[in-house]
């Protein structure tokens, strides 16, 4: 008796256990993606709420970071509320007392930055320039500093007067930032942004292009950007009658930039400058 | 007691292997109906049902099977009318085709949820463009426009692979022409084109033939109207601004407004809504109302001579016309024009079209390598040429070739850039609105330039406004979004995805890079651009606050 039963159990047994094994290797192929690697690309293509629920349930695993994602996620979540923006400032703030300098406590310094600068109703510019600059002087070599020197830039030059005296007392002022940039995305950004932005509030042509000149020497990412700065570089030289400089930058725009709408325009200022040779 | 064991024994043994058997079979369900046939099948959905594009899509679908044996694709033509919410279903409901056309339904937030990015596709080379000069240059480089049809801005990625490129040109009957004036040559310039369009009038009358001159409506107008108001506008455009910042923004545009560089009074803003007035009295009366049908018939119905439209249109008039017609350039007026030629700097330039009918892969897609594995196939050089040659559409990869019928829609790079427009961006509903109220008194029988600015005056820098602070807005909340792209892209860049093989870890951390550094200068971009608009946006507050309504 006992030998049958033993065996119907057994064979009952086996067949559970295969089940359970076809199940758990379905499973395994539908999930083999650490869980937190799955939210942070739900919030790379700004699904918001799938990447919430996610962070949500990996906090026992992975507090720190999962932390870090959940209050993200709850800047982006809409409709954006008071509610939301205060448990976002919470959970950063808390990040950043526990450690201020690993690498979950730097980024948590650098949304609380954007909290101030971007996120409320009504921004705290000053704040938010504090807070870059303190995280640019404790670790300059975090991305997220990197970033910080061209957000510096362009809070100071929105600040300032719009009178050509007063914006280049706030570049002077903005002038020692350049020691902290390590990178070269970060010297890019950093002399982009002054360079455009100063530009745009008609600044010192100069100096503009002192900053422009530098930033043309890294590499771009974001191809309409280059094309301005490279645009604007030539242009400025053109004005200011420094038709070598100006020939460079305008025959490098024509050769990276061929199918560019102001490519031909171009074209024609360089036939220009050979009938005038 | 020992029947008791064993029928518990049995009965254990049965319910496993009932549990057993439902499970797997539940598990197995739909792999073994995919499985019943041994080929691996594509859906492409789009809503062209033009022939030749049709035709197009089968013959690259029979030269695909002929190197994937194992693949069939076939097409869903969905009427456009319906596209959308057909789409919506699908996606909703998890049945959507593997490939999908991108337009009409695919919002942002649609495409983030329910497509695949093909951002690490448009970043490597195609394989199918092996053994051509393409060979080495990653995806986006082999398109003429950098593939930026299939770029979502909003989202940083690419979601679609683009085959075609469209411009806007006149379609002339020719049948009609020689009639009315001895001879189909197509009006080359603005004054010829004046000088026909008088004289169909003219022939309509004395014959008491239903004809006008040009077919319009609330669609094909701003095409045509557009183009003629920024040819007037080219020279101020250069010189508001800064060294560089050209052709200006719309942000530029508005603040030179607000500065009084330019204003409703401006000889070159008259000037153009002159010339407006002079077109707009070519086309039917009441051409506002009408839609786009409506200006189609006008032309196939042999009611009128000519029609601008989108080379999308080619396909329907080619058959449906029993005419011969012509297709041109749009005439706007030379530098040389005695009339308006003097705020003119060149012929307008097409260079920066932007390419057309993406296809996106949807999440849902059973077999998302080959779907992608097809659109690369159809994207390479020898691929979209096929394609071109049988739909006649432009082609949209570099170093094609046009078909002969596509070849009058070859984008003009030569010329220069527009200038600008009263609706400062095409998505300004208010400014839009003003004007579209107003227009008939610019274009009726007795209407003119003065009403029709006198009119529009006292509510336009308040429409400014309105739409300057709504594009702040979307910027801002742009803005938001990418800040916590770029703290997951980091994350993302810290922890790759597992893989045993060192060259594609290598390759996937350099996409990764690549994409925080993307993200970070659209970042800082779209942050240049959200802090110049607040500050205009105060500035055009102040002139409102200061000027008596």
């Amino acid at each position: 008796m006992n030998r049958t039963l033993l065996f119907l159990l057994a064979l009952a047994a086996s067949l559970l256990s295969a089940n359970a094994q076809t199940q758990a290797q379905t499973q395994a192929q539908t999930q083999s993606a650490p869980p937190l690697r799955e939210a942070w690309k739900n919030a790379s293509l700004f699904l918001f709420n799938d990447a919430f629920s996610q962070f949500q349930k990996e906090k026992t695993t992975n507090p720190r970071e999962a932390s870090l994602g959940e209050a993200l996620s709850l800047l982006g979540i809409q409709p954006k509320t008071q509610k939301n923006l205060a448990r976002s400032l919470s959970i950063l703030t808390a990040l950043a007392a526990e450690n201020p300098s690993d690498e979950i406590g730097l980024a948590a310094r650098f949304h609380l930055a954007r909290i101030d600068e971007l996120h409320r109703t009504e921004p705290n510019l000053p704040a938010a320039r504090k807070q870059y600059l303190s995280l640019l002087e404790d670790a300059p070599a975090s991305p997220f500093s990197q970033i910080a020197a061209s957000r510096i830039a362009l809070i100071d030059l929105h600040l300032s007067a719009p009178d050509p005296a007063s914006l280049d007392e706030t570049e002077a002022r903005l002038r020692p930032l350049e020691n902290f940039l390590r990178t070269p995305e970060g010297k890019r950004e950093f002399h982009t942004m002054v360079g455009l932005v100063l530009n745009t509030r008609l600044g010192n042509p100069t100096t503009v292009l002192r900053h422009l000149l530098i930033a043309s020497k890294e590499s771009f990412s974001q191809k309409k950007i280059e094309s301005d700065v490279l645009f604007t570089i030539a242009e400025i030289a053109d004005t200011q009658g420094d038709t070598a400089l100006a020939k460079q930058y305008y025959s490098r725009f024509v050769a990276d930039f061929p199918q560019d709408i102001r490519t031909f325009l171009i074209k024609k200022r360089l036939e220009d400058f050979s009938a005038k040779k | 007691m020992e029947r008791i064991f064993n029928a518990i024994g049995l009965g254990l043994v049965a319910l496993a292997f009932v549990a057993s058997l439902g499970r797997v079979a539940y598990l197995n369900w739909n792999k073994a109906a995919e499985e019943s046939t041994k080929y691996t099948h594509i859906r492409l959905a789009h809503w062209q049902l033009e022939r030749g594009i049709r035709n197009a899509f089968d013959e690259a679908a029979r030269e695909y099977e002929k190197l994937h044996p194992d693949v069939r694709i076939s097409q869903i033509a969905i009427p456009d009318r319906v596209y959308t919410n057909w789409l919506t279903t699908q996606l909703l409901g998890g049945t959507a085709p593997d490939i999908v056309e991108l337009g009409f339904g695919s919002s942002e937030d649609r495409l983030a949820k329910h497509f695949l990015s093909l951002t690490s596709l448009a970043n490597r080379p195609n394989p199918y463009n092996k053994g051509t000069n393409l060979e080495n240059i990653p995806l986006q480089n082999t398109f003429y426009d950098g593939m930026m049809g299939g770029f979502y801005p909003g989202l940083m990625e690419f979601y679609g692979i683009t085959l075609t490129t469209n411009t806007i040109r006149m379609f002339v009957n020719l049948d009609l022409l020689k009639e009315i004036t001895g001879s189909d040559s197509i009006p080359a310039d603005y004054q010829e084109l004046i000088s026909v369009c008088e004289k169909t009038r003219r022939f309509a009358k004395k014959f008491s033939r239903p004809i006008i001159p040009i077919a319009s409506s609330r669609y094909n107008a701003p095409y045509l109207m557009n183009r003629f108001f920024s040819s007037q506008t080219q020279k101020q455009t250069k010189k508001i601004g800064p060294p560089g910042d050209f052709p200006q923004n719309a942000a530029r545009t508005v603040e030179a407004f607000v500065d009084n560089a330019w204003s409703l009074d401006s000889p070159d803003v008259r000037s153009g809504l002159e010339l407006m007035r002079k077109i707009g009295r070519e086309m039917q009366p009441g051409f506002m109302q009408g839609t786009r049908d409506d200006a189609l018939f006008y032309f196939i119905q042999k009611r009128a001579l000519m029609i601008t439209t989108g080379s999308w249109d080619s396909s329907n008039i080619s058959s449906l016309a029993n005419f011969r017609y012509g297709i041109a350039p749009i005439p706007t007026p030379s530098k040389n024009d005695p009339e308006f030629g003097p705020y003119v700097l060149g012929t307008i330039s097409e260079a920066a079209t932007i390419s057309g009918m993406g296809l996106g892969v949807t999440a849902s897609s059973k077999h998302p390598e080959t779907a992608k594995d097809f659109l690369l196939f159809l994207a390479s050089k020898t691929g979209d040429q096929r394609f071109a040659d049988t739909s006649k559409l432009l082609p949209a990869v570099m170093d094609t070739t046009p078909s002969q019928a596509a070849k009058p829609f070859q984008i003009n790079e030569e010329g220069y850039p527009p200038g600008f427009n009263l609706v400062a961006s095409s998505d300004w509903a208010d400014t839009s609105r003003i004007l579209n109220n107003s227009y008939f008194k610019l274009f009726s029988h007795g209407g003119n330039v003065q009403e029709f600015v006198d009119t529009i005056r006292p509510d336009f820098l308040t429409a400014y406004g309105t739409d300057l602070a709504r594009m702040y807005s979307a910027r801002k909340r742009a803005s938001q979004r990418f800040d916590v792209k770029l703290a997951a892209d980091i994350q993302l860049l810290s922890c790759p995805p597992p893989t045993n093989s060192p060259a594609e870890r290598e390759t996937k951390t350099r996409e990764a890079k690549e994409k925080v550094d993307l993200v970070l200068s659209s970042l800082n971009g779209n942050d240049r651009s959200t802090y110049y608009l607040r500050e205009v946006g105060e500035k055009l507050q102040n002139k409102l606050l200061s000027s008596p309504r």
